[in-house]
């Protein structure tokens, strides 16, 4: 056991070496730059490690499918305005299947925003972010030991899924330092099978619509039809392998609070109020599991640092009616949470019971 | 018992990540379950600066601090949200109505070791035996740098060995001075840590 101070984006990057990643492309921006920092320095005493810092976000997230196809577990980190411009060649990488994993340390946006402070507001753009219709994989943790090990499962579903993995992070997760054992942390590693450009045989890697034998097919229905399901289908079926949630806190309360990333661990004293859904795969929606744990409440409310972009996910997954508790401008606080509480009439008003005070405070 | 939470309040440039990083890493090696989180203006050199720390015997899971233990204030810029039971904090920078405790660290700093960076460490000292930490010279030094190792256990041992008697003694009563105030404006203004205590000290 090798307990030690990590800091969230550290973490990542251990994850992303410990997952195979073997080239990193990027350009700095905060709250996400110490992942690129600190894979500069690993490159420098790991020869087999290629990093490269870019001009921009765009020719960082198009260097990670080069890589990506050349035969490089590829990734790259960023930021708000930087996320935006990497949207047309994660696009590429859906359509043509390139597996590599893009981190984005939420900042309050939009464009330059509030650099340094935690948002949960690219959650959309994580999903919809580029053009036309595809099946985004999307993580987000909400320990430093969790961004090591949900680094290492979106490294494994996007081998699996043969598409650009996302996972999301935040100023505070990427900034905080935590003691963690990241050594008792045992995630099985999925290794390349995607066969490298100049390996023998003949693939396509064309963003336009095309038939197998590299005809164009722009204008062929059916055949855009046939393969769009077949790349969703897969991705989905991937996604299933990974349908991590958490569900707890007073499962007996008639209230259910829908809370991830931090925050889930601000709203940690309230446990004893409330009983807890926090997706960790945020896309594709664990649809199932919520369906069936929110049945049990009569009351949902979702706490999230952006205004209402997973509520509305949940109010029209359950066709049911949720509850808001939006936290704006960086202010992540439980303060914050308590008056957003008081605001929809839903503050508890009795204090806890002593032992689950005690628990509430873990 | 509930989770022991620090908050330290500056400005960027001041020792704010010196302190908290160096007590985290304390604390980490004696054990405990730590988090510490920055928090900090993108817009200016000089702009604030926030550490929030929290250490138990558990893991913790909120790790943002609303209701600090203890605050060691080097400028006062922190969180309006924030309340506190006790402040340690450079002179002038105490609230009306607040419980705690005003020195000149970064003064004593060059006073007492030469550099004003110093001060750093030994309000890190002070904070040590207002929390109780039974931290060994073992634990200092494995979570210490190794650069000017040293003196930084001599500056933690010096604000560590600080009592009411010796405060007082250092900052009368009647003659605290504005010098943190002035060191945080010249830091604000752009100047360099090191020269901004050297101004602060002279107007003095």
């Amino acid at each position: 056991m090798t307990k030690r101070l990590v800091q969230g984006n550290e973490a990542v990057m251990l994850g992303a070496v410990k997952a195979g990643a073997s080239f990193f492309a990027g350009y700095p921006i905060s709250p996400s730059s110490e992942i690129l920092a600190q894979a500069s320095v690993y490159a420098a005493h790991h020869p087999e490690f290629r990093f490269i810092q870019e001009e921009d976000e765009i020719a960082s997230a198009n260097a990670i499918l080069g890589g990506s196809l050349a035969g490089a577990k590829s990734f790259t980190a960023t930021s708000g305005p930087g996320f935006s411009l990497m949207q047309e060649a994660i696009g590429y990488g859906h359509k043509v299947g390139i597996p590599c994993v893009i981190v984005n340390v939420m900042r309050v946006g939009p464009a330059t925003g509030m650099p340094t402070m935690p948002g949960q507001g690219d959650l959309n753009q994580a999903r919809y972010g580029s053009t036309g219709d595809y099946t985004s994989i999307v993580f987000y943790p909400s320990t430093v030991a969790e961004c090591y090990e949900y680094t290492i499962h979106a490294f494994n579903a996007a081998e699996e899924s043969r598409s650009p993995v996302i996972l999301m992070s935040d100023a505070f997760l990427g900034h905080l330092n935590e003691v963690a054992d990241l050594d008792t942390i045992d995630v099985p590693v999925v290794p390349r099978t995607l066969q490298p450009l100049a390996s023998g045989g003949e693939r396509l890697f064309s963003g336009v619509a095309t038939y197998p034998d590299g005809e164009p097919a722009t204008a062929d229905a059916d055949e855009f039809i046939r393969q769009y399901y077949e790349s969703r289908d897969h991705r989905l079926k991937v996604a299933e392998r990974y349908n991590f949630h958490e569900y707890g806190w007073n499962k007996d309360s008639d209230t259910l609070v829908v809370a991830f990333g931090i925050t889930r661990r601000i709203a940690q004293p309230l446990a004893a109020h409330f009983a807890l859904f926090r997706p960790i795969r945020i896309w594709p929606t664990l649809d199932k599991e919520l369906t069936e744990i929110a049945a049990r409440y009569k009351k949902i409310i979702v706490i999230e640092g952006s205004d209402g972009q997973y509520a509305n996910v949940v109010e029209r997954m359950l066709l049911r009616r949720v509850e808001r508790v939006p936290l704006l401008g960086g202010r992540m606080s439980l303060e914050a949470i308590r008056e957003g509480l008081d605001a929809i009439g839903m503050l508890p008003a009795e204090p806890a019971p002593a032992a689950s005070r005690a628990a509430a405070s873990r | 018992m509930p989770a022991k939470t620090i908050v330290i309040d500056g400005v960027g440039g001041q020792g704010v990540k010196v302190i908290g990083n160096t007590m985290a890493s304390l604390l980490a090696v004696m054990g405990y379950e730590v988090t510490l989180l920055y928090d900090y203006d993108s817009s200016v050199r000089g702009g604030m600066s926030e550490a929030f720390l929290s250490y138990d015997r558990e893991p913790i899971s909120n790790f943002v601090v609303e209701c600090a233990d203890v605050v060691v204030r080097l400028a006062d810029r922190g969180p309006t949200h924030l309340s506190t039971d006790y402040v340690i904090a450079d002179c002038d920078l105490m609230r009306p109505g607040e419980k705690g405790e005003e020195i000149p660290f970064m003064q004593l700093g060059v006073d007492k070791f030469g550099r004003d960076l110093f001060g750093n460490m030994i309000a890190l000292g002070r904070l040590l035996c207002v929390c109780d930490v039974d931290f060994t010279d073992q634990h200092l030094t494995e979570a210490l740098p190794k650069k000017y190792i040293e003196e930084n256990i001599a500056a933690i041992k010096y604000g560590y060995g600080l009592d009411q008697d010796s405060i007082k003694a250092i900052v009368p009563e009647q003659a605290a001075s504005s010098f943190a105030e002035r060191y945080a404006e010249r830091v604000l203004a752009g100047t360099a840590p090191a020269e901004a205590v050297e101004q602060a000290a002279a107007r003095r």
